[in-house]
């Protein structure tokens, strides 16, 4: 999930509008969003359903419950922001003025890790992921990636454009692995969050005793203490915020595994393969589940 | 022309009215070709009981297991065929002088191999995969298809053949020490069934309940509905048809089939009938599930004793038997042992419950009670043999390969983590296997 556009009201209010304006009137659009203001004060929650539920008598929602739903869904959750936080005061101004599109090329990162310092340092992990250096697709430099030969000609130190090159090399992986990372992430704390809420609606404190469960069994799943952490204030949000930096995917799975198993026994199988299933159908939709499907996480 | 046709049709008529009277035609020979032709029919009845359990038991089972369920009884029923023909049949119906084992006719088939020996191995091969099919139902949707087959085909040859040949050796030399004891099991209700039953709840304290089944909090079962109950229903029909053979052909000939098949079928009959009528004083709902695996227990039942009992007392059998189903389906509950298809309580408790009542209600010799001790004799050894070695044998292959499923498997349902194949594609939409596109 993106942090920042659930945690930055402004940018919440921008998105949500910018979702809204597709479907309805400009004017039903403002009232729409001064219900958000209104009923949903609180950054970093946002129930989409719930919302929708607020506004059906604002504006005609019909049969466009669910595309609403899945197009606020994208709008919050995707690590697509928008830039400029006075969209709305712009919007506002000009009273039912068009909305700008996003400039595609000044989107910002997602803000899920650190970024990747790059060094000229030799990466000696990165250039053994030949997987890696082979998806030279996106790259902009190819011509310095296909010289793959040269990477492997590792122990030439003298040969300077040699190393230069693999030098280029090693900032496409780390990019590429930076992006991969970013799509897990995203995916694997979009899900999460969607299995808090049904397992939330189950009632009984239901929640709370899951994460009880987490905690009692970080350290068996050997999640190592640093994401044990992450974990224990994931929870203390009770669901509301990234998980912290938890980036290793056999990490990532044991929770889901484990949350699963729980699932299993607390809410009944049944319950359980219901939630996982729309779980996952919910997290198919948004982009990053294209270059990272949920569906890795079962594995 | 015509006469040429007409000579041609005479040499032939000669030709083979000299085979025919170079064997002379007896009144015994006759009944042993008749004989062998409904034992023939009658092994087919009990491969189509095959069907039977793998619909009945593949309706019971979530849409994501159905492959699995369905294939473990395919395989499990060829891979028991071959091990009874390698050594099963040797050891249950061999020369046993000792009377615990059976100790030649392994791998049987040569010159001197008679007809009737043929026929008899193919019946009760259909038999030793009816035992093994019967455990696969307990442990569905949680065992690994490759454990079940090893331990499978274990439980026929250890199992199922060494206490078959017990009860029933020997067709050659030496008789089984339970049979000369005078232990009587027609057909099979401890022999096939209740051994069946043991090794079932053997795998299932092994293998625990599935996923959820009990709440932790509360202790209570959790219903897990099975996905298609009419595909149920009509594999209870098809094994009630396949039971006609199962007892039927147990006569190895034609003489009492008749009371045989009647007692068969009124049996289950008033399985039903009891289990209802219990349902109602109980103030149960009558379910479909339960009906049909009341009137599986009567034939269970009744299949120990079908060629000596009265109808009225084949009734009576049946009758108890589909009150025994409910009891003991809510003692499996209250125990926290968790068996899909009532196996234990249709196969172990009422096939042990219809070997009593051969004690009990022998035409001519009610309630005989050296009848009844040797019948319980038979019961008890079945259990202890039975439970101990199939325990021992499912501890070992869970140590050793592993037996119970992972949990995303599950999650994802056996029939794509262990065939890569969906029961129903077009409609499983829980699944959460990776596309594999």
């Amino acid at each position: 999930m993106n942090a920042k556009n659930l945690s930055d009201l402004d940018i919440r209010r921008a998105v949500v509008f910018y979702a809204l304006q597709k479907f309805f009137p400009i004017e039903e659009c403002m009232e729409a969003i001064q219900v958000l203001d209104d009923r949903f004060p609180v950054a970093n929650t946002f129930p989409v359903l719930a919302y929708i539920d607020e506004i059906r008598d604002i504006v005609n929602v019909g049969d466009n419950r669910v595309k609403l739903s899945v197009a606020l869904t994208k709008g919050l959750y995707s690590s697509i922001a928008p830039e400029n936080t006075n969209l709305w005061d712009a919007m506002q101004a000009s009273n039912g003025g068009t909305l700008p599109e996003f400039p595609p090329n000044e989107l910002p990162q997602a803000d899920f890790v650190d970024p990747v310092q790059k060094t000229n340092a030799y990466d000696i992990y990165d250039v053994n992921d030949v997987n890696d250096v082979n998806d030279v697709n996106d790259v902009n430099n190819v011509n310095d990636v296909n010289d793959v030969n040269d990477v492997n000609d590792v122990n030439d130190v003298n040969d300077v454009n040699d190393v230069n090159d693999v030098n280029d090399v090693n900032d496409v992986n780390d990019v590429n692995d930076d992006n991969d990372t970013k799509n897990k992430m995203l995916v694997f704390s979009f899900m999460l969050n969607i299995l808090f809420r049904g397992i939330e609606k189950a009632g009984n404190d239901k929640e709370k005793k899951m994460c009880d469960h987490l905690l009692a069994r970080a350290l068996d799943l050997d999640l190592g203490r640093d994401h044990a952490t992450k974990l224990q204030l994931w929870c203390k949000s009770l669901g509301t915020q990234t998980i912290g930096n938890i980036n290793d995917e056999s990490d990532m799975i044991k929770i889901i595994h484990e949350i699963y198993l729980w699932s299993c026994e607390y809410l009944g199988p049944i319950q359980a393969d219901k939630l996982f299933a729309s779980t996952v159908q919910e997290t198919e939709v948004i982009p990053e589940a294209n270059d990272y499907s949920p569906r890795n996480f079962f594995e | 022309m015509h006469k040429r046709v007409r000579w041609l049709f005479f040499v032939l008529l000669f030709l083979v009215s000299v085979n025919i009277f170079a064997a002379p035609i007896t009144l015994a020979s006759i009944q042993n070709s008749v004989d062998i032709v409904w034992i023939m029919t009658a092994g087919a009845l009990v491969f189509f009981m095959q069907a039977g359990f793998a619909l009945l038991e593949g309706g019971m089972v979530r849409s994501k297991n159905t492959v699995n369920v369905v294939m473990k009884n395919y395989t499990d029923m060829c891979f028991g065929a071959l091990a009874f023909w390698m050594l099963g049949f040797g050891l249950m119906f061999g020369s046993n002088i000792s009377g615990w084992i059976g100790l030649d006719h392994f791998f049987l088939g040569d010159k001197e191999t008679t007809s009737k020996e043929y026929s008899l191995l193919f019946f009760h091969m259909m038999f030793a995969a009816t035992a093994a099919t019967i455990v696969s139902g307990s442990l569905a949707e949680r065992a690994r298809f490759t454990s079940y087959i090893i331990v499978s085909i274990l439980i026929t040859i250890l199992v199922y053949s060494v206490y078959g040949g017990w009860a029933w050796g020997s067709l050659y030399e030496g008789v089984g020490w339970l049979k000369k004891l005078g232990f009587i099991d027609f057909a099979g209700s401890t022999v096939v069934h209740s051994v069946g039953g043991w090794c079932a709840l053997a795998g299932i304290i092994v293998l625990g309940p599935r996923l959820g089944k009990y709440d932790p909090e509360t202790g209570k079962p959790r219903d897990i509905p099975g996905h298609n109950l009419p595909m149920m229903a009509l594999g209870g029909f098809i094994l009630w048809f396949g039971w006609f053979g199962f007892n039927g052909g147990s006569a190895l000939g034609t003489g009492d089939i008749g009371k045989i098949i009647l007692n068969t079928h009124l049996s289950a009959s008033a399985g039903v009938a009891g289990s209802i009528i219990l349902s109602i004083l109980l103030n149960k709902p009558i379910y479909m599930t339960r009906t049909i695996n009341a009137g599986l227990a009567g034939l269970v039942a009744i299949t120990a004793g079908c060629h000596v009992m009265d109808p009225m007392y084949a009734v009576l059998t049946g009758f108890v038997a589909g009150m025994l189903l409910i009891v003991s389906m809510w003692l499996m509950e209250k125990m926290k042992w968790d068996d899909p298809v009532s196996a234990v309580s249709v196969h172990g408790v009422c096939g042990a419950w219809g070997t009593l009542a051969v004690g009990l209600f022998q035409s001519g010799k009610l309630f005989n009670i050296d009848q009844i001790y040797t019948q319980l004799l038979g019961i008890g050894v079945a259990f202890v043999w039975s439970f101990t070695i199939a325990i021992i044998l499912f501890k070992l292959v869970d140590k050793v390969i592993g037996l119970r499923a992972s949990t995303m498997d599950q999650q994802r349902g056996l029939d794509y983590s262990e065939h890569y194949e969906l029961g129903y594609p077009e409609f499983q939409r829980d699944t959460l296997h990776k596309r594999k596109d």
